[in-house]
């Protein structure tokens, strides 16, 4: 049972990262119509830029000179690329973002090497007994932390002008622009939001016990399946999703590690993708018309 | 914007006299297959190095890849990111035959078809379900679940380390060792291997040929073009899905089962996310429905790597290995070039390098035409 | 000129490279007057519209020439989120509400441009509702959820959230029940009299002329006829060919 809990409660830790990033690619599809398959590089560039300030700077100012670094590199990608290839297809926007992310990658390369770096998390590697449960303390923060930013998103999407334009865009965007609804600014606007969740998911993404290394975008790579398995327009799913994907991959890695080469846990959550996709082709959550993107 | 991929469109600009025109340009299509059949032909004694014909020998392997794609999203219309697992399929199941049960590659290859199509076939009924982008994201599915297949059944894979792959006998003789006649070597290896290689490529061409000029292939473009009102119109919707999904696996197979006989030997981690994006790429930019297309842009994607790391030496400050605190190396300058060319044809030539190298000769004819 | 509401000058649009859609099209809404724009499917009327608010790139349509006026600025250049700050609003053919959003946020996001303050949207949005007293009881409501007329009540009350000068309304009778289409003509009516100058997109000629001051006829593109809508009224071949119930099928269909 301790075990169970253990393992639920870093499990939860995990897919609330993997909700972060889930979010982004959401709020990516539904404000400006394009998958941006560049997005787990924009988990990278965000790590590896706290990791970069960390040592010349207090750790808050780390974190938003990483936040500023990703949102401008989110928004130029989406000014000089996305924007451009909107009404050229999926194929073309698919291929686009694929190619761009091809090109950060190497560039993180070039800038960091492929050797493996320290841990960029908020919170170091001390643990906390609750009950007879050890609880790091760096799956506390990726909790608190992440339940903060989920509920300042809320606040934003349902109190705020700009998240109200921004859902009227993914509504209707002939209506939206109609209203005086600045279309292309609201892309930018769902892209830089993106960025900074990217970023929050990184810092605990490279928290204790796990590290900055280059396969980190590969790792962030694991929050597909829980954007498909919520639905591809859904902000509730990629939450659901998120917490799926991580219980399975934590729970999977602690009592399956005796069958199918001990790597079951990575897998599972394709396997469970495309099981959904089976019973429900929009995912959980989702609704049908985002075939149209 | 829709599901399908925005048709591309074919032929030159109307002309008002419709006939000649098309005679005309009839004419130049032929010429120019001669011309590439005649080149491909003689390319191996033009004293071209190892290395180069080594590029080609891969581009020819990656175009049959590549064919395969263009079935499945240039004539279909559906975006799959899953090609790099059902190449993997084809050089498993070819490698097994060829090296556990001594099979010869006429028994091999085709069975690597057979074999990666019918796991096409199915997976297809799941991907006739879904569309657009969870199509796409969802293949991504097929090839994190086949790096793990590969890496745990070891028996099969060799595990991390990897396996021997088929070899190509003919005569006895294995093409890896050249080509020999008396105690001579009427061929080396690079020479067979192309020649191997191009006479795979060209049935693989003619048979997509076929396919696009059947009733299958006016199908696969019905649905490509309207995928839902197809079924109105009364195209068989799935039944089309499906055999295009067959037989786009089945292309993949046969390029994975050449691409891992060629190199000797493979391991489980070659068949990446990465591998099915090179394939994507190769027919975006290349040009999307055609044949042409999926050839010109398997010889781009493998020559550009290998061009920046021949320019990279001449370069300075780029290193030619990589390095564990960074820098710019050769490898990582031609991955950053290859993800910048695909941005950048993107932009100014969406309908790809088809059209690119058409605008020349179509500037010419209209000159020509002007001046009579 | 720039005693107008809304002054268009020579306009013409074409769709890519097909045929032209409007052709120098020239059209005057004098302040504080509705103007009744009438004509066949396909005579250009939304497109029209969509010159006019500026949302002609939405549909790969562009301008080939011409010039719109808005109070006497000149918002030719201008994007839509300008064309509404300056004071042009539009209820777009067939509705168009936000279907995943409330009736409130739906009315909320009409006033988006103007940045209201909280007490200053409650007053906005009152002023609003006097209008459409049915929607006061929607507030909570998904705008996917409601009847057609509900929606054109709440399409016309969104555009009103910014408070126009210059209202479009395409269509607004379009696919609706007679007596609503009453209630329709009244409400535009009503937010006519207190000021609000209005281009009104009608195949129902016979409703948009009982209230419109003017009205113009467009076929092919291109304006056919113009007058008083007492003139219009009175003439023997518009009232046989648009005064009709059904608009005449395939009319000035030129492509
Ligand atoms: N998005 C579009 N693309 C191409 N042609 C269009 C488009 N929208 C309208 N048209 C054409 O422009 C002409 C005018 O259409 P429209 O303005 O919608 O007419 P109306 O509103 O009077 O029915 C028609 O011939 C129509 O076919
Ligand atoms: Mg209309």
């Amino acid at each position: 049972m301790t075990l169970f809990l253990q393992l639920g409660f870093q499990g939860i830790a995990l897919g609330m990262v993997y909700a972060l990033i889930a979010l982004g690619f959401v709020i990516m599809t539904k404000g400006s119509n394009t998958f941006n398959f560049a997005h787990g590089e924009f988990v990278a560039v965000g790590a590896y830029v706290v990791l970069a300030l960390m040592p010349h700077l207090p750790y808050w100012l780390a974190f938003l000179g990483s936040i500023v670094v990703t949102v401008a590199l989110a928004l130029l990608v989406e000014a000089t690329l996305l924007r451009r290839l909107l009404d050229k297809g999926l194929t073309t926007v698919v291929l686009a973002t694929l190619g761009v992310s091809i090109m950060v990658h190497a560039l993180i390369l070039m800038v960091w090497g492929v050797g493996t770096k320290g841990s960029a998390g908020p919170v170091g590697s001390g643990t906390v007994e609750v009950g007879g449960v050890v609880l790091p303390l760096s799956g506390i923060a990726t909790i608190v932390a992440s339940v903060i930013v989920l509920a300042a998103l809320l606040v934003f999407f349902r109190r705020t002008p700009y998240g109200l334009a921004l859902r009227a865009t993914a509504s209707h965007q002939e209506a939206a622009l109609a209203q005086g609804i600045d279309i292309g600014r609201m892309f930018a606007l769902s892209w830089a939001i993106a960025a900074v969740l990217a970023v929050v998911a990184s810092i605990f993404l490279a928290s204790f016990p796990r590290v900055v290394s280059p396969s980190i975008a590969l790792v962030a790579l694991a929050a597909i399946p829980a954007v498909v398995i919520g639905g591809m327009d859904s902000l509730i799913g990629a939450v659901v999703g998120g917490l799926i994907v991580g219980l399975i991959q934590v729970l999977g890695a602690g009592y399956l590690a005796d069958y199918g080469g001990g790597k079951l846990h990575e897998v599972l959550p394709y396997v469970l993708m495309l099981l959904v996709l089976v019973v429900r082709p929009y995912g959980l959550f989702g609704s049908r018309g985002i075939e149209r993107v | 914007m829709t599901t399908t991929v925005s048709a591309p469109p074919t032929g030159s600009a109307p002309q008002p006299e419709v006939a000649p025109a098309r005679r005309r340009r009839v004419r130049a299509g032929t010429i120019g297959l001669v011309a590439w059949l005649l080149g491909m032909v003689l390319v191996p004694w033009l004293g071209i190095s190892d290395l180069w014909m080594g590029v080609g020998i891969f581009a020819i392997i990656a175009a049959v890849g590549a064919l395969g794609i263009q079935v499945i999203m240039g004539f279909t219309g559906q975006i799959s990111l899953g090609h790099s697992a059902f190449m993997a399929i084809g050089a498993y199941s070819s490698a097994w035959l060829g090296v556990e049960q001594e099979q010869p590659f006429w028994v091999w290859l085709p069975a690597a078809a057979l074999v990666a199509g019918l796991a096409g076939a199915l997976f297809a009924p799941i991907a006739v379900r879904i569309r657009g982008l969870y199509l796409a994201v969802g293949t991504i599915a097929l090839v994190f679940i086949g790096a793990y297949v590969w890496e745990t059944w070891t028996t099969v894979s060799g595990g991390a380390g990897g396996r021997l792959a088929a070899p190509v006998e003919i005569n006895g003789q294995d093409l890896l060792d050249g080509y020999w006649s008396g105690g001579t070597q009427v061929m080396t290896l690079f020479q067979a291997w192309w020649y191997f290689a191009f006479a795979v490529l060209l049935v693989v061409m003619v048979l997509t040929w076929n396919i696009r000029r059947s009733r299958l292939g006016r199908s696969m473009l019905a649905v490509r073009d309207r995928d839902l009102a197809a079924g109105v119109v009364g195209i068989p919707v799935t039944q089309t899905k499906t055999v295009a999904f067959a037989i786009s696996s089945a292309f993949a197979g046969v390029s994975g089962a050449l691409l891992t006989a060629y190199m000797g030997y493979f391991t489980p981690g070659q068949w990446s996310l990465m591998l099915s994006i090179d394939f994507i790429a190769m027919v975006v930019i290349g040009g999307l429905g055609t044949i042409t297309g999926a050839v010109l842009g398997a010889f781009f994607f493998r020559a550009v790597p290998e061009v920046v790391n021949w320019l990279s030496a001449y370069l300075p400050g780029i290193s030619q290995d990589a390095k564990v605190d960074g820098g710019v190396t050769a490898p990582l300058l031609s991955q950053f070039v290859y993800g910048l060319l695909i941005v950048v044809i993107l932009i100014f030539e969406p309908r790809g390098l088809n059209q690119l190298c058409r605008k020349p000769f179509r500037w010419i004819q209209q000159r020509r035409e002007g001046a009579r | 000129m720039s005693d107008c509401a809304l002054a268009v000058h020579d306009l013409s649009v074409r769709y890519g490279a097909a045929a032209t859609a409007l052709d120098g099209l020239t059209l005057e809404v004098p302040r504080g007057e509705i103007v009744a724009l009438l004509g066949p499917n396909g005579a250009g009327k939304s497109t029209l519209m969509r010159a006019v608010s500026g949302l002609l790139p939405v549909h790969g349509g562009s301008l080939t020439s011409g010039r719109v006026e808005v109070l006497g600025t000149d918002v030719t250049r201008l994007r839509p989120s300008g064309r509404v700050r300056v004071g042009l609003a539009q209820a777009l053919e067939g509705r168009q509400v936000f279907p995943e959003l409330t009736v409130a946020e739906n009315l909320a996001a009409g006033g988006y441009v103007r940045r209201y303050r909280k007490a200053e949207a409650r007053e906005v949005r009152e002023r609003v509702l006097h209008h459409f007293p049915r929607l006061q009881d929607l507030m909570d409501r998904q705008a996917g959820y409601l009847s057609g007329g509900e929606q054109q009540m709440l399409a016309i009350g969104r555009a009103m959230m910014s408070q126009p000068s210059v209202l479009l309304l395409d269509e607004p009778s379009l696919g609706l029940a007679p007596k609503i289409v009453e209630t329709v003509r009244d409400v535009i009516l009503d937010i006519n009299r207190e000021g609000t100058s209005i281009l009104l997109v009608e195949q129902n000629a016979a409703m948009a002329l009982s209230i419109a001051q003017h009205g113009y006829i467009l076929e092919g593109g291109r304006v056919v006829r113009e007058g008083s809508a007492a003139e219009l009224r009175a003439d023997d071949d518009i009232v046989s060919l648009y005064l009709g119930v059904a608009p005449v099928e395939g009319a000035g269909q030129h492509g």
